[in-house]
């Protein structure tokens, strides 16, 4: 398939090609949004920062430079908005209750697939196991967060998680895998219902 | 025994080439480091399952606002001879706008007198042109008559066996009445009659009694029940139905490659629909669908774990019956030309070899709870990445006699066995296990598939496992 690529789509941007522009948000908005909604559990919130994030790229667009990557450049903006927010309203990040509804999505084939799984009605609900996760998350470190969050958008590599932070690759290698097995702690006991 | 150092990188796929290749022979033997990525795969998988779907018409939406506080420009208000004046006077590429108009309306002059002495030799080559596009638009939507394929890739290597002596809709009835007897050949055609009768204007099918989220497995799998009786949307007498199926899969293609939902269970789903492309495909050598093949194909090699299968999402612990849907289809990709299919299927084996034990039984995730379903659909997906045929046989002594009860056991046993000593004791339970439960109406009875794609899938998968005398002719 020929898509244009990301750089290709930017520099349309910059001729003011709104089509482009469009088809560049289609193709990010969904871990940009993520990114927002697992540091605040707010949905609308999420897609409003994730807004402004798309925005600020449209307007700075005539500085876009293609050398730099575009998802980069993206999560670079995505972090100063963060850091903003946090400056401007002291705006913290909040524990989520058990019983917060959440947006998940139907069950899997697997449960389906193996002869020993058990039907679908007597597995967790997953209102609430999607609840524990967030807890989980809740409860690493700020800069750990940071790089699990930025890593598990769109399953951005080390490399490029160190050059939206600005740290080294080594620092973003040991917070993830601190990050991991820290989380792996907290939902100990519980991932059997999670799979 | 030296352990992997980094498992949170190398369940990432962050490892390079020598060192995944190490790790991933470690972890297949290790049984330590086994659960450890395993439990942290979970915790992936587990992060991964709090995701948002964004808004319908976020990126429009954000465009229009985008493009609102950009070019939003403050009109300049002139009034009475000042606008008079502007208008005559006002600079346009340095000249005065009278000056330009001027020269505009000259060049347009004779432009004009030019187009209309060519214009006759053009329209004939132009109408000739948009005969040639007419044809092609009504690949998916109407009568195929005019619609001429061309470019044909032939099946390579080993999996001629699986594609290379089909034949049409004709010849394949013809070799189900033989090796499956009137019966089976009856309640194969009946089956496909009422699949036809159940699909959607747009050329879905809905999961009837399922879950709406699985209208593309159900859509895959009832385009799979036709075309593997022969029928492609070029040819046989459900043509118009197969057309319309395989353009609402397209259409369900995004930019990445993927077809279907992008939450739940996706990569089984991309794997059915990529299957049915990829036969679609591979039986006519209709080249518009190689595009699409191309990027789904590259979605389902992009969205393996390290550890060389698939699973539910991407990043999700890989499990093998998804990795069996997507052999299956990469194989079926390969031989309808599209090369990238083949790179991923060596890891591929071997993933599904780390869940065999030595008696050839297989399990979902764990080869210590191997189950039937999985044992079957693991030994059909290992034929296809070239099993050496004592070991099949060896293997398919432990695939359990379909029961009835899991058409997609049925069908994966049926395949397995083939042109194997449990062939016969295969193809007897098949017969006896589903032929009693089809309805009149050509339906077949709820399986374990039902909840979830509904009588639709129930029914393909039920007509594919019967289809199997021709699938593999020995």
């Amino acid at each position: 398939m020929s898509e244009p690529s990301d750089a290709d789509l930017m520099l349309r941007v910059k001729g003011g090609d709104i089509r482009s522009f469009e088809i560049l948000v289609g193709r990010h908005q969904r871990p940009l949004i993520n990114y927002f909604f697992r540091m605040t559990w707010d949905r609308q919130g999420a897609e409003d920062m994730a807004q402004e994030v798309f925005i600020r790229i449209y307007n700075h667009a005539k500085d876009y430079e293609p050398q730099a990557k575009f998802t980069t450049y993206m999560y670079r903006v995505a972090r100063n908005l963060w850091i903003d927010k946090i400056r401007h309203d002291g705006h913290a990040p909040r524990t989520v209750s058990l019983d917060a509804p959440v947006d998940s999505e139907g069950d899997t084939f697997h449960e389906v697939v193996s002869n020993d799984s058990p039907a679908p009605d007597s597995r967790m609900d997953k209102d609430e196991r999607a609840a524990i996760v967030r807890t989980a998350i809740e409860g690493l470190p700020e800069e750990q967060k940071q790089v699990l969050l930025l890593a598990e958008s769109k399953g951005m590599k080390y490399q490029e998680v160190a050059e939206v932070l600005g740290i080294p690759l080594g620092t973003v290698k040991s917070r993830m895998h601190a990050a991991m097995l820290k989380l792996k702690d907290l939902l100990a006991g519980k991932l059997e219902n999670l799979q | 025994m030296n352990h992997v150092d980094d498992l949170v990188a190398f369940v990432r796929g962050e490892l390079g080439e020598a060192e995944l290749a190490s790790a991933r022979e470690h972890v297949a033997g290790c049984r330590e480091c086994a659960a450890e990525a395993k439990a942290l795969e979970a915790v992936f998988g587990a992060v991964r399952a709090t995701e948002i779907e964004p808004s319908t018409n976020f990126a429009h939406v954000t465009a229009r606002r985008a493009a609102g506080t950009v070019h939003k420009v403050e009109p300049v208000r002139r009034t009475g001879w000042e606008k008079v004046t502007w208008v005559v006077t006002r600079p346009i590429f340095g000249y005065p706008a009278w000056a330009v108009s001027a020269a505009v309306h000259l060049f347009a002059l004779g432009t004009l007198t030019l187009v209309a002495v060519d214009r006759s030799q053009k329209n004939a080559a132009r109408e000739e042109k948009l005969a040639v596009v007419d044809n092609r638009s009504r690949l998916f939507s109407g009568p195929q008559e005019a619609y001429r394929p061309v470019d044909i890739q032939p099946p390579t290597g080993e999996f001629a066996l699986f594609l290379g002596r089909r034949g049409d809709a004709a010849s394949r009835a013809e070799l189900l009445r033989k090796n499956g007897g009137e019966e089976t050949a009856a309640a194969v055609e009946s089956a496909l009659g009422w699949l036809a009768s159940k699909q959607e204007a747009d050329g879905s099918w809905t999961p009837d009694g399922g879950q709406p989220a699985y209208r593309t497995a159900s859509t895959g799998l009832a385009a799979l029940a036709f075309l593997g009786r022969g029928e492609t949307h070029l040819s046989g007498g459900h043509a118009k139905t197969v057309a319309a199926a395989l353009g609402w899969l397209r259409g369900q293609q995004g930019m990445t490659g993927r077809i279907g939902p992008d939450q739940g269970a996706v990569l089984p789903q991309h794997a059915i629909a990529t299957a049915a492309l990829a036969e679609a495909l591979a039986m006519t050598g209709d080249t518009s669908l190689r595009e699409p093949l191309a990027g789904a194909v590259g979605y389902l090699a992009g969205s393996r774990s390290p550890r060389g299968g698939w699973g539910s999402t991407v990043g999700t612990e890989p499990d093998s019956l998804t990795t069996s849907w997507a052999v299956t289809a990469l194989r079926l990709a390969d031989a309808a030309g599209i090369e990238a299919a083949r790179a991923p299927l060596a890891s591929a084996a071997a993933y599904l070899d780390s869940l065999t034990s030595p008696d050839g039984r297989t399990g979902l995730r764990d080869r210590g709870v191997p189950g039937a379903t999985c044992t079957a659909a693991a030994l059909f997906a290992r034929r296809l990445t070239g099993l050496e045929p004592g070991e099949a046989a060896r293997r398919s002594a432990v695939v359990a006699a379909p029961d009835g009860t899991d058409y997609a056991a049925a069908q994966f046993a049926a395949l397995a066995a083939l042109g194997t000593p449990a062939w016969a004791a295969t193809n007897a339970a098949i017969k006896s296990g589903l032929l009693p439960r089809q309805n009149a109406d050509g339906s077949f009875a709820p399986d374990k598939w039902s909840g979830y794609g509904g009588s639709v899938a129930s029914t393909a998968l039920a007509a594919l496992a019967l289809e199997s005398y021709y699938r593999f002719p020995a």
